[in-house]
């Protein structure tokens, strides 16, 4: 009987130029493997890029309203109206205690004597002061909120505001932003359920495209088990595969949202200017379309991880040539 | 030196088929072993079993002083990178040059790539293939196909080569030629395992078994 060894011959060696000559033609295969079914390949693809472009589309319009509904109160601001009877000590100390309150970015002070003259020069009535008593307009600070602030905290700081003395009242439409964020909350939810459902169906299509590249090279995957391929070299091809599915579905994501956005973005300035916010619609920059492809390059990946380990093991099993 | 022996090994397929029964064989290092017997006998079976490809359900397998019975998935792979190992058909894979046929095993040793060049393009002219490295095992004729097959068992200079009907598909002639260029390899101490129904290539051989059904049993072979 013979001695007792681990195994029967020493290990190659592998250094790491061996390790990324592999990866070159991994990346080689999984391309000849793309361009040898051209078309299923464009169309797995696409449904990969749509399935990405509908929750990214979302993502984007949803930042946009997110930021109309915040900048709301932040870009136009809201009055606070003195009682025509507050001293200047008394407007100009109040002033300052609403500057220095912590959900307050700036306050500006209008006299009642310039907003009337504002009035009349709008009003294009410049003499009627004269004929006027006394000024009827008063004075009014307007209030710019800190960034981020929520309506909640903003209902805090009028409630502070209307309980100064020297002030008459507030006058703030929280509706408006109780909208705002409604349609900000149910799009933020939309936005979860479709990119679940989308990405799961992103993977389910890598998944399957992966799966047929594995069923037609079969004969390969078996020779390649009995020649003493690693897993990790019979399925390099394959990950590879998934990857570039993934990544230009990424690609092709980016294009999709490109030219969806340039045909949405004019209603959804004209809606959010009627709120009184003004804000291009956020181009798609590198930034975005390296997320948009990292997040393709991701799923494909993940798919093709599931596929090869569940299927490269089955056929390696039953091995029979 | 023994370089390969099987103890009591029987072997069970999972649906219950039991091919093999109380096998027990040593092959000495350096020789040309022949295995032959009808069609159905285990002959693959036994080959799939020293590939590691199969577990014995009794007994034991050593290897080169290692019982690859205990090796597990990870060892078993490089394991099956040091043999070498033809079979009658489906050796080669299509869409890959001759070149890429038989650089695959070097390339899973990870070998430079100057190098890998050298040792097929030696490897293609020790079996006469010199010239065919861009050719696709489709435009080769049976024979030169088995040559690539072979090329590609040699190209690591195994310690040990198995081959399955190697000459299954060949006629006698061819048969013999490609026995001839495997026969060569024992002059370097190469052992080679050849499954053959042919009992006329067993006068290369320098040893021989034949599986032949157990006494009392259906459908199960042991040596004899």
């Amino acid at each position: 009987m013979f001695d007792r060894n681990p195994m029967p011959w020493a290990r190659t060696k592998r250094n790491r130029r061996a390790w990324i000559r592999d990866h070159v033609r991994f990346c080689k295969e999984a391309l000849h493997q793309m361009l040898l079914h051209v078309i299923m390949t464009f169309f797995v693809m696409l449904l990969i890029g749509v399935s990405i472009a509908l929750p990214s589309g979302l993502w984007v319009i949803r930042d946009y309203l997110s930021y109309a509904d915040l900048a709301w109160p932040t870009e136009r601001g809201f009055n606070a109206f003195f009682h025509s009877d507050a001293s200047e000590t008394q407007i100009d100390s109040t002033a300052q205690t609403i500057r220095n309150h912590g959900f307050v970015n700036e306050a500006f002070l209008i006299p009642k004597s310039v907003a009337l003259q504002e009035f009349l020069t709008a009003a294009d009535l410049p003499d009627l002061t004269d004929r006027m008593p006394e000024n009827p307009l008063p004075d009014t600070l307007t209030v710019f909120v800190k960034e981020n602030i929520q309506v909640h905290e903003i209902e805090t700081l009028t409630d502070f505001i209307q309980q100064l003395d020297a002030v008459d009242q507030v006058s703030y439409d929280t509706q408006i932003i109780v909208r705002f964020s409604a349609i900000h909350t149910i799009f933020n939810r939309l936005l979860w359920v479709v990119a679940g459902t989308f990405c799961l169906f992103a993977l389910f299509v890598s998944a399957s495209a992966v799966r047929i590249a594995i069923e037609s090279r079969l004969q390969e995957i078996r020779i390649l088990h009995v020649i003493g391929s690693p897993k990790r070299i019979t399925r390099g091809p394959f990950l590879w595969c998934g990857f570039m599915y993934g990544a230009l579905g990424g690609i092709l994501a980016a294009v999709l949202l490109t030219l969806v956005l340039i045909y949405v973005e004019e209603p959804l300035r004209t809606l959010t200017a009627s709120y009184g916010v003004r804000r291009d619609l956020q181009s798609l920059d590198w930034s975005f379309v390296g997320i948009v492809c990292a997040v393709g390059a991701l799923l494909g990946l993940s798919s093709a991880l599931y596929s090869t380990s569940r299927h490269l093991q089955r056929v390696t099993r039953n091995w029979e040539i | 030196m023994k370089i390969i022996e099987f103890n009591g090994v029987d072997h069970v397929f999972p649906d219950g088929t039991k091919p093999l029964q109380n096998i027990s064989l040593s092959i000495e290092e350096g020789t040309l072993h022949f295995i032959v017997g009808p069609s159905g006998s285990g002959k693959t079976t036994l080959l799939n079993l020293l590939l590691g490809l199969y577990q014995p359900a009794v007994g034991e397998i050593w290897v080169n002083k290692c019982n690859i019975c205990v090796l597990s998935e990870r060892q078993l792979t490089l394991y099956r990178q040091h043999l070498g190992a033809i079979f009658q058909q489906n050796n080669l894979i299509p869409h890959r040059t001759v070149f890429e046929n038989v650089a695959m095993p070097l390339w899973l040793r990870g070998t430079e790539r100057k190098e890998v060049h050298q040792s097929v393009v030696s490897v293609l002219s020790e079996v006469g293939l010199r010239g065919f490295e861009d050719v696709l095992p489709l435009h080769l004729s049976s024979g030169d196909q088995q040559r690539v097959a072979i090329a590609r068992a040699l190209i690591t200079r195994p310690r040990i080569i198995v081959a399955d009907e190697p000459t299954g598909n060949l006629d006698r002639q061819l048969a013999g030629s490609v026995t001839e260029i495997l026969k060569l390899q024992t002059t370097l101490r190469v052992t080679v395992i050849m499954v053959s129904h042919d009992e006329e290539l067993t006068r290369y051989a320098d040893t021989t078994s034949r599986l032949a059904p157990a006494p009392n049993t259906l459908g199960t072979s042991t040596l004899t």
